[in-house]
């Protein structure tokens, strides 16, 4: 797993992938500082985390989109299957590496706090635990998108598909919908389980937690959860092929 | 082999699905936990999301089921997710307590009969409810301008409205000498569960219960003979209460309440006014005291918070006081305070510096007091009384939480009546402040944060992937 971390991160920072993303990273982010705080004057960074995750969109495709897709096109993903390597390393391995290039951009971030407090008096605590919501929210589309891409050869494919799905997630919380006052009587319980489900895929709902500051295990083992249950799709989805 | 490979199949699908059912369970299991338990650790200075002790004591009696609906439109606002986060605490420390959202746009029937009531309400509002009992809480009680949350506030104190035996403890302001009651100060006593009534002392007698508390608030016209004599006989019941004076809103000539204090309390009010200017307030004539040693205001110390008070009368002790009478002083000027005669000699010298007549040195401005009383049955009672040389003491400055007085206030009529029957849970700050940027500084930081760095990693990229392909 070391061996194909250590490949990935390189590959990253070889290539103008790694810098690609940090560009739009910083760029996007720096924006939504600039409006939320900077430009309001003020050191709550609640709004700046309600808003800054959107950023996702458009460059967690950038860090994914290549990761198994580019492997099948290139046919190199025979090397690694063939390789003495297990499945569950391989994914890791590209899971971690990705998460690395994140975390150094979310890390760059965390210099706002400096600034507003040459201004100001920023709440550090609060603030540090929206940047741990960033960055979890960060790494569940990470798995996401390595599972966009395990399963096409296409980057394309793999990249749109990743954006439009955490789009679709992103939207959810804003969908203001109650499948309970639709489906009454005899379907009341599917009612509740729909209203269930969307509220529990939503990402905004969870995210506000750690905006305000707080820090939910809910909201936590969600992230941790669902980006585990990816990389098992992942492995799975590789080890298919491996089969076949 | 393809036998193997139908089992590999069906094996892996298996896995999936397995998979998928186990995280969904374990987080429907961590979601329905957290409402019973808190999962949850708050990490705002001020701890706005987690119950103070006082709360969860006032929780822990209620046994009735209580409804707390939450008025929406179906959207969440931050201030709506904060109201939301407060009481969810509610509901994990007592079952009896559900919290639920309405949308009432969706859902008009559920708050049909409130509409008359809720119709000037803002979204985020509370309707609290038990069984035919009602309380609404507007959203607008939530928050201060200067960033505080009064949200357990408002919250608590309505809940405790539902517990027998704590029924909001009354306090009484005196009406029919020009006095002069300040909103903040009501506000403030509303929200920590006191019933505020009014009433004509001349008129009417001094409320009946000796626990209860009247404040008298910068009269601008003495009280007769009478109405001294049912506040005595008041304070002889083991009564409460709060006087204050004030060099511009109350009189200051006012013989029979001053004779009162210096003959029965040994407490002479100074008609002059104190300043300091140099412990002022910027942009205001607000100033910076020191608090005394007491009750009252030892908590306050502990905070670090800074008590003001505005120009105001101050009060010295009568050198023929009775032993039986123990004056304290809540809140006193620094060494450096001055008084002039009067608010007119102010106005002739135009300015609030010290000048040469000027009394100078330390002045109390806040004084509590205490009698032990004996009865014709000689039943043992204590009156309590605080007097104030201005009824600003617990206006402007009371809303403004960065001081302490308004816990100076809450701490007074609960040192009062023995700590019984009020709610003292304190506003709490809200994370975050204003930065002081101009409007340089911002295009310089924009430049910088949103082109020189991203363009600068982006030129790295650039540079690394041209050497390489090239080398």
């Amino acid at each position: 797993m070391k061996a194909i971390y250590k490949r990935e991160l390189r590959a990253y920072f070889k290539t103008p992938l790694g810098y690609i993303f940090l560009f739009a990273y910083l760029l996007i982010t720096s924006a939504v500082f600039t409006l939320c705080n900077l430009l309001t004057q003020q050191t709550s960074m609640v709004f700046f985390f309600s808003y800054v995750n959107l950023v996702f969109i458009f460059v967690i495709p950038v860090l994914t989109m290549r990761l198994f897709a580019e492997e099948r096109k290139n046919k190199t993903d025979q090397l690694l299957l063939t390789a003495p390597v297990r499945i569950v390393d391989i994914v890791l391995g590209k899971f971690l590496a990705a998460s690395t290039v994140l975390l150094i951009g979310v890390a760059a971030t965390t210099l706002y706090i400096p600034i507003m407090e040459l201004y100001g008096t920023p709440a550090i605590a609060e603030s540090m635990i929206g940047y741990l919501g960033l960055f979890l929210t960060g790494l569940l589309f990470i798995a996401l998108g390595m599972f966009m891409s395990s399963i096409t050869e296409s980057q394309v494919i793999a990249a749109i598909s990743t954006s439009v799905i955490i789009l679709f997630l992103w939207l959810l919380g804003d969908v203001n919908i109650q499948f309970t006052e639709v489906l009454t009587g005899a379907l009341a319980w599917l009612g509740s389980a729909l209203d269930w489900l969307m509220n529990f895929i939503s990402i905004t709902n969870r995210l506000y937690d750690f905006a305000l500051g707080t820090l939910n295990l809910v909201p936590v083992f969600y992230f941790v959860s669902l980006a585990g249950l990816f990389l098992f799709l992942t492995v799975q989805v590789i080890e298919r092929r491996r089969w076949k | 082999m393809k036998n193997k490979k139908f089992r590999y199949s069906l094996n892996s699908k298996a896995f999936i699905v397995g998979a998928v059912i186990i995280v969904l369970l374990l987080n429907a299991i961590l979601i329905s936990l957290d409402s019973k338990i808190p999962l949850e650790f708050d990490f705002t200075e001020d701890k706005i999301y987690a119950l103070t002790e006082e709360s969860e004591g006032i929780v822990d009696k209620i046994e009735e089921p209580i409804e707390i609906l939450i008025l929406t439109t179906g959207e969440d606002t931050q201030s709506i997710s904060m109201v939301k986060n407060v009481l969810d605490k509610y509901s994990q420390r007592n079952s009896a307590i559900t919290v639920r959202e309405v949308d009432v746009i969706k859902n008009p029937a559920e708050v049909q009969a409130y509409v008359q009531e809720i119709a000037s309400m803002n979204i985020g509002s509370l309707l609290i409810r038990q069984g035919e009992r009602y309380e609404l809480v507007n959203a607008t009680d939530f928050f201060s301008q200067n960033g505080y949350s009064y949200i357990e506030r408002v919250v608590t104190t309505k809940l405790a409205g539902f517990i027998d035996g704590m029924t909001a403890s009354s306090v009484f302001f005196t009406t029919g000498h020009g006095e002069q009651i300040s909103n903040s100060t009501t506000k403030v006593l509303e929200m920590a569960g006191y019933q505020i009534e009014q009433f004509d002392s001349l008129s009417k007698d001094f409320p009946e219960d000796g626990k209860s508390i009247v404040i008298i608030s910068a009269p601008q016209s003495d009280f007769s003979v009478e109405e001294i004599d049912k506040l005595d006989k008041f304070l002889d019941r083991g009564g409460n209460v709060q006087i204050y004076f004030d060099p511009i809103y109350a009189s200051s000539d006012l013989p029979n309440l001053q004779n009162y204090l210096r003959e029965d309390w040994g407490i002479v009010r100074n008609t002059h006014v104190v300043l300091d200017s140099g412990n002022m307030i910027e942009n205001s004539t607000y100033m910076v005291g020191v608090l005394g040693d007491h009750e009252i205001t030892n908590p306050v110390k502990e905070s670090q918070k800074r008590a003001g008070y505005s120009p105001a009368n101050s009060f010295t002790v009568a050198a023929d006081k009775s032993t039986g009478i123990e004056i304290h002083t809540l809140l006193s000027t620094y060494d450096d305070a001055f008084a002039k005669a009067s608010v007119e000699a102010i106005m002739e010298e135009g300015n609030l510096q010290k000048s040469a007549n000027d009394e100078s040195g330390t002045f109390d401005v806040l004084v509590a007091a205490t009698k032990d009383i004996d009865n014709v049955d000689n039943e043992v009672f204590t009156g309590k009384l605080i007097v104030g040389g201005s009824v600003l003491i617990f206006d402007a400055l009371t809303t403004d939480t960065r001081f302490a007085n308004e816990d100076i206030l809450l701490n007074s009529v609960n040192w009062m009546n023995g700590g019984e029957a009020s709610i003292t849970v304190r506003a709490k700050a809200i994370p975050g402040g204003v930065m002081s940027l101009t409007v340089t500084q911002f295009w310089i930081w924009l430049a910088v944060l949103v082109l020189v760095v991203p363009v600068a990693i982006l030129a790295c990229g650039i540079v690394i992937f041209v050497k390489r392909r090239y080398k």
